[in-house]
């Protein structure tokens, strides 16, 4: 059983892992320097989504469990399709941008290839471990994490100016409130909260646990936009790819102290594998349980051979990267609004049978 | 186990460490001076202790078309693999950065291997400067650079790095300056006796006369009065090493325009809060012959009021001074308020003189004001389409120094 304070820290780290990469770019080239607007406002719409997801999903089993004691066989196969490409979309381009970024800062001379199968085998031996293994490493690293962010951000201060953040609105209301309602897709990972209820004591800890994620993750991810955005004028913000590694290297405390992207370096290495053990363990849950099969640890080393294969489709990290983009842009719709949907389906059906 | 990859790739001991590239031009390309260190004469790469003689840096200039294509070439003599990771300072001829350095911005971005904060120098001569960098009382060639370019105390040189010249030239909202880097002219050409190097100690090698320092212009205005403005090369009157960085070369976007002397580089740091404290001179009326000497600081950064209607900016520059010499005259308690008023007037008189050179003369918009009138606008699209007209000479500036002589030294006459 995981506790809150696991589930807590599981969750913050599947939120915040995204922006360690490429995502905050996305939100400078669709808000410019308003993209800390964006976040505020997105942050706001999943707690009031997480909300409705509390008022409604009051089941102590995950969408699957619940799509099959209210649809039968047919609607638990369905939903757990759905889920697990969601799932497996939100998590494919986390496990190709990670090492193309791993080869553009840290091993230029090592083939991409080797790269990939050894960021792979680290992530079938973490999923093996398990989930209980994996929640106790998420608690042991998050607030290692969490230290290294506060130091990281004091840092940068004497980066930090002001006028960066004008004009306020950035590109216009439109893009922040409409066009950009889909950074939502920050908070898609409330949907593999969903899928470890039966690892919970009761749902009283995923509504609980959910909603502190929201607004933690939400907070992290706030600071790491607003950081970028007063140390890198616009539009220059929007060219780095990896913007929170690009701020690292702004850090120049004399010449004792010059290359803070090595703490990252771990940082980042560590929190992303966490993250993809976890996911790959949540994904061969969600196929066991959608086709009734008796394990799931048999089927982690299929499922991460479909996914890396299918992450070097992609011909190139460009390529990549309008992947990400057109996957980030609907993810948010189905990863929020399924557990939605079951539930109330759920509720109708139980009206209705009395 | 991704990050405990240690020295995967390459060994230290394999690697030459680039401290500076020189980049001129040729009738075929470009010429590349590359100044490696050369560890076996570092003694523990501390300032203070001793090495073992010899040059520090070594150079080795090659033709080539681009950077990249120099460090390939280069690395075909020099045995060790070539590595830009701790390269301080890239020094860039007149001609190429008159025709822009687009390409210099584009390999500092993109290159992970380059640090952001690189200095970008220009010089007349980028190779001469480059051969003429002979640190004496340092043995790190990097902290040698460092201490010349990062010196917020006394600093004449603007104290911007690569990452400044991209992110002007990318935003457009700020017109760059950089850093001047030259060489003293001797009677006898290039006869060069450098200050250390050559396996004699200091003291064993000449002076030489330097020629340029009667180019250099002095300062009659009342700040920094009866002192030279000097441009790199023409400070010091004997000196050992020929290098020197001094004033300041002005760019448009990412073209070099013109230059300016040291003394406009230090108020463009007090303009722009990079200044930190100096002595400065002022012109005393009582005793035209015996300056006044205030040591400066500066603690906040200047203030600017901007009509963007109107076209105007007013600069509110907030300093503390320590009065360190005086006439007899001055040295009153009567007559240090009207010292306090003088020399705040010489300041702001200089300062919109400088004002006046960049943006009337030059059309550069150097202090950024397009980038302080962004909190006028809602969106992004408003401020372009205010941008469109923006013309540099059709600002006026008028400059308000507030001075406080806080303390008179260890002496106070009644």
């Amino acid at each position: 059983m995981l506790s809150k304070k696991q589930l807590v820290a599981i969750t913050i780290n599947a939120i915040t892992v995204k922006m360690l990469i490429t995502y905050p770019r996305a939100l400078f080239v669709l808000c410019g320097n308003a993209a800390w607007i964006n976040v505020i406002y997105c942050t706001l719409a999943a707690v009031l989504i997480f909300f409705v997801n509390r008022l409604v999903y009051k089941y102590d089993y995950n969408v699957i469990e619940l799509a099959e004691m209210t649809g039968g066989k047919f609607l638990k196969i369905i939903t757990g399709i759905v889920v697990f490409i969601v799932l497996g979309l939100n998590f494919f381009s986390i496990l190709r941008i990670f090492p193309e970024m791993i080869r553009l800062v840290l091993l230029q001379n090592t083939y991409l290839e080797v790269i990939v199968l050894s960021f792979v085998a680290a992530l079938v031996i973490g999923a093996y471990c398990g989930i209980e293994a994996i929640g106790r490493a998420h608690t042991i690293f998050i607030p290692l994490a969490g230290i290294v962010f506060t130091i990281f951000i004091v840092l940068l201060i004497p980066s930090f100016k002001i006028e960066n953040i004008f004009p306020i609105l950035g590109n216009g209301p439109y893009n922040i409130f409409i066009k950009g309602i889909s950074s939502l897709s920050i908070f898609s990972d409330l949907l593999m909260l969903n899928i470890l209820i039966p690892h919970m004591k009761n749902v009283e800890y995923y509504r609980s646990a959910g909603n502190k994620s929201v607004w933690i993750g939400g907070a992290f991810v706030f600071l790491i936009v607003v950081a970028y955005s007063m140390s890198y004028v616009y539009p220059v913000s929007a060219n780095f790819l990896a913007p929170v590694y690009q701020l690292e290297r702004l850090i120049n405390l004399s010449d004792f102290f010059s290359r803070f992207e090595a703490v990252f370096q771990f940082i980042w290495s560590v929190s992303i594998l966490l993250y993809g053990s976890l996911y790959l363990e949540v994904l061969s849950e969600v196929w066991k349980e959608s086709f009734g099969l008796k394990f799931s640890k048999p089927l982690i080393i299929p499922i991460i051979t479909v996914l890396t294969g299918a992450i070097l489709l992609p011909n190139s990290l460009n390529n990549m990267i309008i992947w990400e983009y057109i996957i980030n842009k609907w993810i948010y719709i189905p990863a929020l609004a399924i557990p939605i949907i079951i539930a109330v389906t759920a509720r109708i059906k139980r009206i209705k049978n009395k | 186990m991704l990050t405990l990859t240690s020295c995967v790739g390459e060994e230290p001991d394999n690697i030459a460490y680039v401290t500076a590239v020189g980049i001129d031009e040729s009738e075929e390309g470009y010429i590349y001076t590359i100044q490696f260190a050369n560890p076996t004469k570092i003694s523990g790469g501390a300032s203070e202790e001793g090495g073992s003689g010899g040059q520090i840096v070594e150079n080795i200039t090659v033709e080539a078309p681009s950077m990249y294509s120099a460090v390939k070439n280069a690395n075909t003599i020099v045995s060790k693999t070539m590595s830009l990771s701790h390269a301080k300072i890239i020094v860039v001829s007149e001609e190429i950065a008159k025709a822009g350095l687009d390409e210099i911005n584009d390999i500092v971005s993109r290159n992970n291997d380059i640090r952001p904060d690189v200095y970008i120098a220009v010089a007349e001569n980028s190779e001469k400067y480059i051969e003429e960098v002979k640190p004496a009382i340092e043995l790190n060639p990097i902290k040698y650079y460092q201490l010349i370019y990062e010196n917020r105390s006394g600093s004449s040189v603007p104290q911007n790095t690569a990452f400044d010249l991209y992110t002007s030239c990318e935003s457009g909202d700020i017109d760059c300056v950089l850093p001047l880097a030259g060489v003293a002219q001797t009677e006898n050409g290039d006869s060069s006796e450098g200050e250390s190097g050559g396996g004699k100690s200091g003291n064993e090698e000449k002076s030489i006369e330097n020629k340029s320092i009667q180019d250099a212009k002095i300062n009659e205005d009342g700040y920094e009065n009866k002192t030279e403005s000097y441009i790199a090369g023409q400070a010091g009157k004997k000196i050992k090493n020929k290098s020197q960085s001094l004033g300041m070369a002005v760019f448009k976007g990412d073209k070099y325009i013109t230059k300016l002397g040291s003394t406009e580089a230090e108020l463009y740091n007090i303009l722009t809060d990079k200044f930190k404290d100096n002595n400065i001179t002022f012109y005393s009326e009582s005793n035209p012959e015996r300056p006044i000497t205030i040591r400066l600081e500066q603690t906040t950064a200047p203030e600017y009021k901007i009509d963007t209607e109107n076209k105007t900016a007013d600069i509110y520059i907030r300093l503390y001074g320590e009065l360190l010499s005086a006439s007899t005259d001055h040295r009153k308690d009567s007559s240090i308020t009207e010292t306090d008023r003088t020399s705040s007037a010489m300041i702001s008189s200089a300062a919109e003189k400088l004002i006046n050179e960049l943006y009337k003369t030059s059309n550069a918009d150097s202090l950024g004001i397009k980038r302080r009138i962004k909190n006028k606008f809602i969106t992004n699209a408003g401020y372009e389409k205010y941008c469109e007209d923006f013309n540099p000479s059709d600002w006026s500036f008028k400059v308000h120094t507030d001075m406080d002589l806080k303390r008179t030294g260890m002496t106070y006459y009644r």
